[in-house]
């Protein structure tokens, strides 16, 4: 399986478009889902953990932007942290609500609990364009288990990464 | 009835005495006015997402409301807590306002905000500049404003009375939610700082606030510095009369009120200070003459800036000084008995009436004292008004000059 994997590598290294498509391969599991409404960008580090594991999510907001956002976010998952000025966010059941003024961005954590799979959902008003709507949603998904995050197996890209550089390795041999 | 109503307000008063002490956080620099406005709308949006999208409660701001405070921010939103210790918060500057109780207008030069004024109010319009051109709802001492009047102002605020006029239910309930109903008094020495300080911020006049209050604690602060330095065996004794209620009783003043307080900042013990807390008010010309007061000083609801005959005055002094069970105390021996008109101890200028008091009871401590050229000085600074105080109005009996 192994060599069937470097195999397969060592041909698209040698072709230059399917590096590409290699590159945006990787790049989607990293960052698999990116909506955008309102000025509003969300991003998360990963689509899929293990359980016990964590994600971060990033809402990239306009500059000077006044605005309340409502995000709801799946069973399986529970709001753990996040950098936003504590009076200016809530946490109501499984919503998390924000408001912020003047600052381009929002990043909370959440740790998967239990394992399950489904969409992070936003809702937003922006106050000073009078605007409102949706923020698309949002896939991730979590491994059912009880192992803590450390002692997970390595994801996808952790795999991709090591075979890179044991090709790189093998080329400079 | 009566008597129960005068115990809720006793206990209304007390209770904003204590929250006055706490409330001296109001914003002055534009720093801290942005800092508020920040966490203020911060803490509105939170409550409108949550009751608009979750399951909380109702916000206090609409979507319009937050939408004006985004326009207007950092300037906006303010907010207040007023003097019934109801939380006030406005997103946009006040424009159109009904003045139910109108003292600080002139002196904070806010003229122009002013669509609505109370009758009382243009009554004495030689003192009042800013009633010219307004419309008058009607009102003052016993009588209701008029509400068509008021709608017919559309208003964004009412500024009225905490412890005058019509209550909530006339203001509050009839008035479009829109309209902000904020209570302040404006006369009472306790919270009058505050309630300065609060309508300088809320209206964006912070310099006029802190230029009038800058005179008013020069002398109210020298004032009181002096009469705390008096021993107290060498305080005069003090009955605070109100006004008859008919018979040999005599309405009285304590802890809590107007009165009370200029009493004690003017040096004197007020004898029923603690005598009729949660009673009538009332106290008998034999109680007043078993305490053998040295003084007595009396508010008269009378005389004032439109008047120039002192009848109100003298005859509220003769109405004291005939009952003849009093005629063996200090204060009649020595024609201690002092009036003052409730227009000049209640309001803006009554740094000048508490320099009369202090004056009327220490005459040798307080020598260096004018109060008229106080009094003047207010006219002069902070009404603009053509008016002298030597020559015109009536405000006190006997005069100290």
């Amino acid at each position: 399986m192994i060599k069937f994997l470097i195999q397969y590598v060592e041909i698209m290294m040698m072709n230059i478009s399917h590096g590409l498509i290699l590159l945006l391969f990787i790049s989607l599991l990293i960052y698999p889902v990116m909506g955008v409404d309102g000025g509003i960008v969300r991003t998360l580090g990963s689509d899929a953990l293990p359980a016990g594991g964590t994600v971060e999510v990033t809402l990239r907001l306009p500059d000077d932007a006044i605005i309340g956002i409502v995000e709801t976010i799946p069973d399986g998952f529970v709001f753990a942290a996040t950098t936003h000025p504590e009076n200016a966010y809530r946490v109501s059941g499984n919503q998390l609500i924000f408001s912020a003024i003047g600052t381009t961005e929002i990043i909370y954590t959440l740790r998967a609990e239990g394992g399950g799979n489904g969409m992070i959902v936003g809702a937003f008003e922006d106050f000073k364009t009078g605007t409102a709507g949706e923020i698309p949603a949002s896939q991730v998904t979590a491994e059912r288990g009880n192992l803590p995050a450390a002692e997970q197996s390595p994801g996808s890209g952790f795999i991709f990464v090591a075979l890179g550089a044991f090709l790189l390795f093998r080329k400079v041999a | 009835m009566h008597s129960l109503r005068y115990i809720i307000l006793l206990i209304l008063l007390a209770s904003l005495l204590i929250s006055s002490c706490a409330a001296s956080d109001i914003p002055r620099t534009p720093e801290e006015i942005r800092e508020v406005a920040k966490a203020v709308l911060q803490e509105e949006i939170l409550l409108f997402m949550e009751a608009g999208y979750s399951s909380g409660e109702t916000s206090d701001l609409h979507r319009n409301d937050l939408r004006y405070a985004a326009r207007n921010y950092p300037e906006y939103p303010r907010r207040i807590v007023d003097t019934t210790g109801k939380t006030i918060t406005i997103v946009r500057p006040l424009e159109r306002i009904v003045a139910y109780n109108s003292h600080w207008v002139t002196p904070l030069n806010q003229d122009e905000k002013i669509v609505g004024v109370a009758s009382s109010a243009v009554s004495e319009e030689i003192i009042n500049p800013h009633v010219v051109g307004k419309i008058n709802i009607g009102g003052g001492g016993p009588n209701m404003p008029d509400l068509e009047r008021i709608y017919a102002c559309n208003p964004d605020a009412i500024i009225t009375y905490v412890t005058l006029g019509p209550g909530d239910e006339f203001f509050v309930d009839k008035m479009p939610k829109s309209v902000k109903v904020i209570r302040m008094d404006f006369l009472e020495p306790a919270y009058v700082r505050d309630e300065i300080l609060k309508i300088g911020y809320l209206l964006d006049c912070q310099e006029e606030a802190d230029a009038y209050l800058a005179w008013h604690d020069s002398y109210v602060r020298e004032i009181t510095k002096r009469t705390a330095e008096i021993p107290d065996d060498e305080r005069i004794r003090v009955f605070i009369d109100v006004g008859s209620t008919g018979g040999a009783d005599r309405r009285t003043a304590p802890t809590g009120t107007y009165m009370s307080t200029h009493c004690v900042d003017g040096g004197g013990i007020n004898i029923a200070a603690d005598l009729i807390t949660g009673s009538t008010g009332v106290v008998n010309t034999e109680w007043i003459a078993f305490e053998n007061p040295d003084a007595i000083l009396a508010l008269c609801y009378g005389a004032g800036y439109g008047v120039d005959d002192s009848r109100d005055l003298t005859e509220h002094y003769r109405d004291i000084t005939s009952h003849q069970i009093l005629s063996f105390t200090p204060a009649l021996q020595e024609d201690r008995v002092y009036i003052i008109s409730y227009r000049y101890a209640y309001g803006l200028e009554y740094p000048a009436a508490l320099a009369t008091i202090a004056k009327w009871f220490y005459p040798d401590r307080f020598a260096d004292l004018n109060p008229q050229s106080i009094h003047q000085e207010y006219i002069d600074r902070f009404i603009g008004a053509d008016y002298d105080v030597t020559a015109r109005g009536v405000f006190a009996y006997p005069n100290v000059g």
